[in-house]
């Protein structure tokens, strides 16, 4: 008897363990390690996931985190409702500092190709891990021919004039909303105006909805489409105030054998006002892992400027 | 330029090229293209407000910029610039002056090679040797510790006012360095064996200032009583041991950026010293003549500069900057209001804080605060006089400015105001408003109004408000 009673508190205790190190074992969104040197380091949604990690894993796409660093040359089209079109022409660096640094998350450095009355107009933002820590910013102003300390922009701020606002660009942190699951969809498909063609047709998605922490704030909440195979932004609907549906956007991805998800378009309509921002990356003119260094993102590289 | 100086610096270029040319390092902000060529055309109108009939500006402008990659971290750049200003032909007023038209009606000697100069690249090590400006400071609008390059001030600070720095320094042959020990921490070196001195215009232009005209007025005097007047510039020699040595230190520790600045050499600001009336020192013997000769002072500058961006608590969006500068054994002269007896040595300590802000989401507001000190304010019982006007000079003059910019329709549309006020409360106004017709063509309206007492540094230009129009074609 006393044998029995022994075995039993015995199995007990050890289904006890495994059950509570099996609690211990939640899952959460954690990176594949890279497997060549290019490589990035993926995080990919797993079953039953939340709305909040999934909202994790759209950041860590959306700043290509998943990379030690990034560079591209791209362009900026604002069209009106009329057709009228202007162009910038733009590069961008960044570097991702997070796993070595525990005060800063990554460095960017935006640089304006054109056109002539704008060229060379920089761009150098440092980011802090700490969300509740602004942006350091760094202008080299062309006809001041000079590096000029400002404060980040507002966030609602149209970022180069465009329907993409500071924050939906560069300065959107994970706990500036709330999120909350909607259910898995297939998305419609979007047909761009821009170029005629109907991206991500029948692609299986997650929708949540976001709200925004901040009262008051320019907008109510965004509707947000997620690929199910890689968690990033694919659509967005962003709501007004008043609870109009305002604006939308496609985020459109690369997907790379190596891991890498470059955005190689973007395209956001203002529904009200009809006008469009279209945001255009050539692939090849992407570069992942060219071991960029921290030195490079600092005034003296703005000073190198020669517009 | 010497030959010497040609010589050295063509074996400093030949050498670094080819150790640079081995490295392995990101060089530029973009590597795309060997070759990039860019450039504009520029109409630039003003009228006088005060009289609408005046044109005080009628300027066509072109420029054309080259940048040429030897490899990925050499490139070669140059900028040419030429410029004609019609009104000295079309508008009777400022045809009939007898200052020498070619200096003010285009561009003159060499000025046409605006910039050139081959850049080199490593991760601890740049190097720009060449025709450059250099910018220290965090200052806008006013000069404190941004004296690295003269600056052109026939248009008085207008261009300035429109934020046109680069178009009012006058570039320099130099060598610059920037060595960085740590990874935002930057020591800059610079050697300038070439001199300019700053540019005013000259009597009677558009934009003379009060001090320009008054002096011109005691030379005819002298001329009036039958003298000749000779002014002999003694420009500091371009040898190597009067080139002007700069340092600068720049890190950023937590956020705040500071840098710590040294200059020694000559002055860009000119000094006139009357040196005599020969043979027997009065104007009305005959053959004689007033000797006059102007130069530059040896001086020494020290200066500081910081910026901090608040990213955090209830300061939060607020950018705080400011500069510094000691400036030692400056030549100042002294006497009575519109009447210099002599020029004398004298400290000043200059400085300028800034606080910038943005409000509704796109509105920024700057406002300045800037000081200028003099050691003493007084030399054998004699006021210093202020430069620009030639009035007694405080020992203490304070200005305050305040920028309000925005932008309306996609950025389209941007709309800008800035306002100086001097402590002998004189005014200067500035407003600008500048469209994109299309992304190369650029139009900008505005005006410059100032108020105050005709000695005082803004008010001496009352009656030269002016209303500009400028168009610019980029390529």
């Amino acid at each position: 008897m006393r044998r029995a009673l022994l075995i039993t508190i015995s199995f007990l205790t050890v289904i006890i363990i495994y059950s509570s190190a099996s609690w211990g074992e939640e899952k959460k969104p954690t990176p594949n390690p890279p497997t060549c040197p290019t490589c990035c380091e993926t995080m990919t949604p797993y079953p039953d996931i939340s709305a909040d990690d999934l909202m994790r894993i759209n950041i860590y796409v959306k700043y290509t985190k998943f990379a030690q660093d990034y560079k591209g040359i791209g362009f900026v089209k604002l069209i009106n409702k009329k057709g009228f079109t202007r162009t910038r022409d733009w590069g961008r660096y960044r570097i991702i500092l997070n796993k070595r640094s525990d005060v800063m998350d990554y460095k960017d450095l935006v640089v304006i190709l054109g056109p002539q009355n704008i060229k060379g107009l920089s761009v150098l933002t440092w980011n802090y891990l700490d969300p509740k820590k602004d942006q350091e910013v760094w202008l080299w102003l062309p006809s001041l021919r000079k590096v000029r300390r400002i404060s980040q922009s507002e966030s609602d701020d149209p970022f180069m004039g465009s329907e993409f606002t500071t924050e939906e660009i560069s300065t959107r942190k994970w706990e500036d909303e709330t999120y909350t699951m909607i259910g898995e969809k297939k998305f419609d498909g979007y047909t761009a105006e821009f170029d005629g063609k109907t991206y991500y047709k029948d692609a299986n998605c997650y929708v949540l909805e976001a709200t925004p922490k901040r009262k008051e704030w320019y907008y109510s909440k965004r509707v947000i489409w997620l690929d199910k195979r890689f968690a990033g932004l694919i659509f967005d609907e962003v709501y007004d105030p008043a609870g109009r549906k305002w604006k939308t956007f496609l985020k459109h991805y690369a997907i790379w054998e190596n891991g890498c998800l470059p955005q190689i378009f973007l395209e956001g309509k203002d529904q009200l006002a009809s006008h469009r921002t279209v945001i255009g990356f050539k692939e090849e003119d992407i570069t992942f892992n060219s071991n960029l260094k921290e030195g490079f993102f600092t005034e003296k590289t703005l000073m190198r400027s020669k517009w | 330029m010497r030959k010497d100086h040609l010589i050295l610096i063509a074996s400093i270029t030949l050498l670094l090229f080819s150790f640079f040319i081995q490295l392995p390092v990101h060089a530029s902000l973009i590597d795309k293209d060997k070759l990039t060529l860019s450039g504009f055309l520029k109409n630039a109108t003003s009228v006088n407000l005060d009289d609408l009939d005046e044109f005080l500006k009628i300027r066509n402008t072109i420029q054309l910029e080259a940048e040429y990659r030897l490899t990925k971290n050499i490139h070669f750049f140059t900028i040419f610039r030429g410029w004609y200003d019609s009104v000295y032909d079309a508008e009777a007023t400022w045809r009939k002056r007898k200052y020498n038209r070619k200096h003010l009606s285009r561009t003159k000697d060499t000025d046409w090679l605006r910039e050139c100069y081959i850049d080199f690249y490593s991760d601890y090590l740049d190097i720009r040797i060449g025709k450059q400006q250099v910018v220290w400071g965090t200052a806008d609008g006013v000069k404190i510790l941004d004296i690295v390059n003269p600056i052109d001030m026939r248009e008085f600070n207008l261009e300035l006012t429109r934020g046109l720095d680069a178009d009012v320094r006058i570039p320099l042959w130099m060598l610059k360095l920037e060595y960085s020990p740590t990874v935002n921490g930057t020591l800059q070196f610079l050697f300038i064996p070439d001199f300019e001195s700053n540019f005013f215009a000259p009597a009677d232009a558009p934009y003379a200032v009060r001090a320009k005209n008054a002096g011109e007025r005691r030379l005819d005097v002298l001329r009036d009583m039958g003298a000749d007047v000779v002014i002999h510039r003694k420009k500091p020699g371009q040898t190597l041991e009067k080139a002007r040595i700069g340092v600068r230190w720049l890190d950023v520790i937590k956020g705040f950026e500071y840098t710590l600045n040294y200059l020694h050499g000559y002055s860009h600001a000119m000094s006139r010293h009357f040196m005599g009336i020969k043979p027997i020192g009065i104007p009305f013997f005959p053959g004689s003549v007033a000797y006059f000769e102007d130069r530059y002072a040896q001086t020494e500058t020290f200066g500081a500069s910081f910026s901090k961006a608040i990213t955090k608590g209830p300061l939060r969006g607020y950018n705080f900057r400011g500069e510094f500068a000691y400036v030692k054994n400056y030549d100042n002269g002294y006497g009575n209001k519109d009447d210099q007896v002599d020029v004398g040595e004298v400290d000043q300590y200059n400085y300028v804080l800034g606080v910038d802000k943005y409000f509704w989401t796109n509105w920024l507001f700057s406002f300045q605060l800037i000081q200028y000190w003099l050691e003493n304010k007084k030399e054998h019982s004699y006021h210093y006089l202020f430069g620009p006007t030639s009035d007694i000079l405080d020992q203490c003059e304070t200005i305050l400015s305040l920028s309000i910019s925005t932008d309306f329709m996609h950025e389209r549309l941007k709309p800008g105001a800035r306002v100086f006020w001097g402590d002998d409360n004189d005014w200067e106004t500035n407003l600008r408003v500048e469209y994109e017709l299309r992304d190369y063509l650029i139009l900008a309206w505005g005006m410059h109004l100032f108020n105050g007492h005709s000695s005082q540094l803004f008010g001496e230009f009352r009656d030269r408000d002016t209303m500009y129009l400028e168009m610019k074609l980029g390529f």
